[in-house]
């Protein structure tokens, strides 16, 4: 119970940084996304009955602060969730080899349904342009910063859930 | 039934029930006095670390603009000396178009019987898709959806969000925003300044026997009553023909440096006239 007492305060934190701290990193349309990399960590290590809540209140705090409709981060962040789950067995927090092409689709996959859904919600989208002025630079940004925000998630883990940090994973 | 079912799978099925039924609602607007309540203590967050994290912005641009603000400080001088002999006609025009005004017994909302609020940037859109700015000031300081939002460098863009205690603004250079603007040259020639994926204005729809020139001011025309006019939009930097040649078209640089906002004012008092009974009579949107 202790994980949804941390992860609230946890995602509202990262959400506002999303907004605040990552926009200084804003390269074209592109900025790098702290909560995609916390819930792409999150649902490496952790099982997918923890992940997913991780995913919904993420990603509705992240709608907060955006003019997307609330609620449509959840759906992606979910989607991004299950897939992590079919695909890839938990992973120990010391693995460097999976979370950086991980992040790197999921930031794709995000991008693109964002894109969906400022349509449905009655926005102008450029998709192809947006797909290397939007996404990419903030597909390589989250990359790049993945490793470490997944050794913190997974040290998280391994503090609240010890039985996950084995070694033999 | 439900019994049956593994606890993945019902998690799974909730997650994106709850999501799902999210944007269904945020999408029908039923959503938006919890998204206001919601925002609250996000915004609240949100000015404490925007504050922080523009000062370590600003700490770094002044350090890495101290040689380029030399070479802006020469030539902002030598532009102000000529600047000052136009002001001195200019303010004889004005005196001559006060005198007038007062003749004609014309009245026109101006610049000064705006009511402004001061906001702070305390933010931007998570997602980078629209390109918005998060303001410290909400329906508590009589802020709402559609104020115009400006600095003393000219036209930002326009609340489209608003909670108790912050608002959402849409700047003018996303691509989905759209102002109608008027050429400031002898014939007032009109346009629509339009935003672009990469922030770049262009005016666009302009007539082509049109007289544009580099440099000529670019003003809001207050027609479609989405802004005030003779609010700045920018300064024309180039001319062409539209990819039809149907129109002229010029590029606009806007004095506001829209990365490095960090606080605005917003028009609080501005209403725009009511069109909606033109629209019932033609069945036009």
């Amino acid at each position: 119970m202790a994980i949804y007492y941390i992860g609230f305060p946890v995602l509202m934190i990262v959400a506002v940084i999303d907004a605040t701290f990552m926009q200084l990193f804003r390269l074209w349309g592109g900025a790098p996304s702290l909560m995609l990399m916390v819930i792409v960590s999150w649902a490496l290590v952790a099982d997918l009955e923890d992940a997913l809540p991780w995913a919904v209140i993420g990603g509705v705090m992240r709608d907060l602060l955006s003019i997307t409709p609330t609620g449509s981060s959840a759906v992606a962040f979910v989607l991004i969730v299950i897939a992590i789950d079919r695909i890839f067995p938990k992973l120990n927090w010391h693995n460097i080899a999976i979370p950086p092409p991980t992040v790197l689709v999921a930031s794709y996959v995000y991008g693109l349904m964002s894109f969906g859904f400022h349509r449905l919600a009655g926005w102008d989208v450029p998709f192809l342009n947006g797909l290397w002025y939007i996404i990419l630079p903030g597909a390589v940004m989250n990359f790049a910063g993945i490793l470490i925000v997944f050794r913190l998630i997974g040290g998280i883990n391994n503090f609240l859930r010890p039985q996950r940090g084995s070694m033999l994973r | 039934m439900i019994g049956n079912r593994s606890p993945r799978t019902v998690a799974i099925g909730s997650a994106l029930f709850i999501s799902i039924t999210l944007v269904i609602l945020s999408l029908l607007g039923t959503l938006s006095p919890a998204e206001s309540l919601g925002r609250a203590p996000l915004t609240f967050l949100e000015n404490i670390l925007g504050g922080f994290s523009g000062s370590i912005d600003s700490a770094a641009d002044d350090i890495a603009e101290i040689r380029s603000l030399r070479t802006r400080n020469r030539e902002l001088e030598e532009a102000l000396a000529d600047y000052q002999a136009e002001l001195a006609e200019l303010r004889e025009i004005r005196s001559d178009y006060d005198r007038l005004v007062a003749l004609l017994n014309y009245t026109t909302q101006t610049p000064e019987d705006f009511r402004y609020v001061t906001a702070d940037v305390i933010g931007r859109d998570t997602a980078g898709v629209v390109r918005t700015l998060h303001l410290d000031k909400g329906t508590r300081d009589g802020v709402a959806a559609g104020d115009p939002v400006v600095t003393e460098l000219g036209l930002v863009g326009r609340v489209v969000k608003v909670s108790a205690t912050g608002c959402e603004v849409l700047l003018i250079t996303d691509a989905n925003s759209a102002v109608n603007a008027r050429i400031q040259n002898p014939n007032r020639d009109v346009g629509t300044v339009r935003g672009s994926l990469s922030g770049d204005l262009v005016l666009t729809f302009v007539d082509p026997d049109a007289q544009i020139g580099v440099g000529n001011l670019i003003l809001t025309s207050g027609e479609g009553q989405n802004f005030p006019a003779d609010l700045i939009v920018g300064q024309v930097t180039g001319v062409s023909l539209s990819d039809d040649e149907l129109f002229q078209q010029a590029s606009i640089r806007s004095l506001v440096d829209f990365s490095r906002l960090e606080f605005v004012l917003i028009i609080t008092n501005w209403e725009p006239v009511d069109l909606s009974v033109f629209d019932d009579t033609t069945g036009a949107n």
